[in-house]
């Protein structure tokens, strides 16, 4: 029965397009979780508040080429990054993970309402020509815009590969995710590494929010959500293992693709979660993680 | 003071309290106040039983409004069902949130106390997806409607009482407050709370004297659910409405800021709290009156948690403490002056 195949194949590919957009959201994410050892609960929030911009950006009344936006979305919501990190993150960064929670949730709070009484809670869209432009690859239908966001998360995951293995600066990411205390002991300024390692979060947080805003709708309450996804992924991926929770992304993307065609489009969103729930009852050290002992 | 004296003053203060909270809604009689109360002692209930688990155990649970809205749903709907009133409905929604609370703790607990807050969050979003999706069920956004009143008929008489009036109301949640009061006490002042403490400050070490962490976790957030449960039953008999929303992730908010700006797991500084938090959004609506939306409320509740976050980590009760600290160590000094 070709033409199932056909419906199935999409589905692997739309599931594809959307493990990618989860991995680049995932990666902010899980940068600040395995290096600083912080839980950001405001970080889909932080995707909302790029989404937003670039909703902006998209619509001003003279045309900016797109690259050009993508460029502005990034610098502008790693600007964000820093300034949450200065104001909020800063001060706490040494105390239990009770406070960095309740604090980021606090963040989440601020971020969500401030949006919704800037913006209403009307969902926003806007298509661009590589969303619209849709290409035909062996009788799949596929917009250019989803090629673009697959091709850019494999790029982003090799590029981020490179930079935490060869530079110095992610060198000495890896080195304060290993032992905080011997860091500033040989002296790298961990509070230094910290920001630099949430305005990187935030750089690729507003690439993936760049990318996916001309795709799907933009409004204030979509960060919990996302958040969501994210930490579900990081937890199946092994707890802090940045390509597990790249891979784990992958999973949700897919499995959820794969639940929306044939199970139900309405409860899509529950997928992610119940992934989360088995593997923490059946695999806690993670999906790719070996087993360690347990606190 | 001697302990003999404190235990004293604490008889005292419970009394007055008692009587304050029995005699205030005799005196003003408003309906205003009377729902005013109504909400505070709600609050309160609601954040001892949030106390138990974020404040004793350390484990921030983002997934309260779940068991307070399964808890309203299962006597919207569930309770009816098996011929069960009010009070059984109560009982049903305590006894399957604590259930829910330990299948679900396990899970949450694996790995770090992190993922329970992930796992927590992750319940009460999808909570909220899934009775607003399940309309057969729940009716979705349109809500569940025509619950009953509560209904007691005395022992040994014909005599029934039907549950109307806010203040018949209120006068049903005090022993409720009651019941949770003493429940949180109990289990906090005993060899219990000790062990609670022994597992917030340090589980390995806990573990190594015998003190089985996981299971005092799974206690408390056992205890916890099952008192949010039994308050969402009776919301749902006081409103008589159940809807969606009585999941919202706000509740959450509220909880934290009752618990954590008053002062987690400090009984003063949990009450402190609910007392500040039911006054606040009437006294913004006084002073701002239409002009503060939901919205602004929450962005300032955020700042406040935030805040209180960062420069005030152990809330209200700890300025308290250390303030009353401070005047007691002065005083054995001016006596020595004085000599």
């Amino acid at each position: 029965m070709p033409l199932q195949l056909e419906i199935f194949l999409e589905h692997m590919l739309n599931g594809l397009t959307l493990g990618a957009l989860y991995a680049l959201v995932t990666l902010g994410l899980v940068l600040t979780f395995s290096v600083i050892d912080l839980v950001n609960f405001a970080h889909g929030d932080l995707f909302m508040m790029a989404g937003f911009t670039s909703y902006l950006l998209l619509n001003l009344p003279f045309d900016l080429p797109y690259l050009v936006i993508i460029v502005l979305v990034m610098l502008a919501t790693g600007v964000y990054a820093i300034v949450i990190e200065q104001v909020a993150i800063h001060p706490i960064i040494d105390r239990s993970w009770r406070t960095h929670a309740i604090t980021t949730i606090g963040l989440s709070i601020i971020l969500q309402n401030a949006a919704l009484a800037i913006f209403s809670s009307d969902p926003r869209q806007t298509p661009t020509r590589l969303a619209t432009n849709i290409i035909e690859i062996v009788g799949l239908r596929i917009s250019m815009q989803r090629i673009a966001i697959l091709a850019v998360a494999v790029l982003v995951f090799i590029g981020l590969q490179w930079f935490v293995r060869r530079t110095k600066l992610g060198k000495m990411m890896r080195a304060v995710s290993q032992n905080r205390e011997m860091c500033a002991a040989v002296g790298i300024n961990v509070r230094q590494v910290a920001m630099i390692t949430f305005a990187l979060g935030g750089i690729i947080t507003g690439l993936a929010a760049a990318l996916i805003t001309p795709l799907f709708t933009v409004y204030p309450t979509m960060g919990s959500l996302l958040t969501l996804k994210a930490l579900a992924a990081i937890v199946m991926g092994g707890m802090g293992q940045v390509n597990g929770a790249i891979y784990a992304s992958f999973i949700i993307g897919i499995v959820e693709s794969l639940f929306a065609g044939y199970v139900s489009f309405a409860l899509k969103d529950v997928v992610s979660f119940g992934l989360f729930i088995l593997v923490l009852f059946f695999r806690p050290q993670g999906l790719f993680g070996r087993r360690r002992a347990q606190l | 003071m001697n302990p003999k004296n404190r235990q004293r003053w604490t008889l005292v203060t419970i009394v007055v309290l008692a009587i304050l909270l029995v005699a205030l809604p005799q005196v003003f009689g408003s309906g205003y106040v009377i729902n005013l109360m109504i909400d505070t002692v709600r609050w309160t209930i609601f954040a001892l039983a949030f106390d138990l688990v974020a404040g004793h155990v350390s484990a921030v649970s983002l997934g309260q409004p779940v068991f307070y809205g399964i808890g309203a749903y299962i006597a919207a709907l569930l309770a009816p069902k098996l011929g069960l009133g009010f009070l059984g409905g109560m009982l049903l929604a305590a006894l399957l949130m604590a259930i829910l609370a330990l299948i679900t703790g396990v899970a949450f607990f694996r790995i770090r106390r992190v993922t329970f807050a992930i796992g927590t969050l992750g319940a009460a979003i999808i909570a909220q997806l899934v009775a607003n999706g399940a309309t057969k069920l729940t009716g979705g956004a349109l809500c569940t409607a025509g619950i009953a009143r509560p209904q007691f008929t005395l022992p040994f008489t014909d005599i029934s009482i039907r549950i109307v009036k806010p203040i018949e109301y209120y006068y049903l949640l005090l022993p409720i407050l009651a019941v949770a009061l003493l429940i949180y006490w109990a289990l906090t002042n005993s060899r219990i709370g000790r062990a609670f403490t022994t597992v917030r400050e340090d589980e390995v070490r806990a573990s190594a004297v015998g003190v089985f962490p996981l299971r005092y976790k799974l206690l408390a957030f056992a205890v916890g659910s099952g008192l949010t449960g039994a308050l969402g039953a009776f919301q749902a008999h006081y409103i008589t409405v159940v809807c969606p929303t009585e999941m919202g992730l706000d509740i959450t908010t509220t909880l934290l800021i009752i618990v954590f700006v008053g002062g987690a797991a400090h009984l003063r500084g949990v009450i402190f709290g609910a007392l500040l938090f039911s006054l606040l959004p009437r006294m913004l609506e006084l002073v701002g009156g239409q002009v503060i939306t939901p919205a602004y409320q929450q962005i300032l509740y955020g700042v406040i948690l935030v805040v209180v976050m960062i420069f005030l980590p152990d809330g209200l009760d700890g300025v308290v403490t250390r303030v009353t600290r401070k005047l007691r160590r002065r005083k054995p000094e001016q006596a020595e002056v004085q000599v």
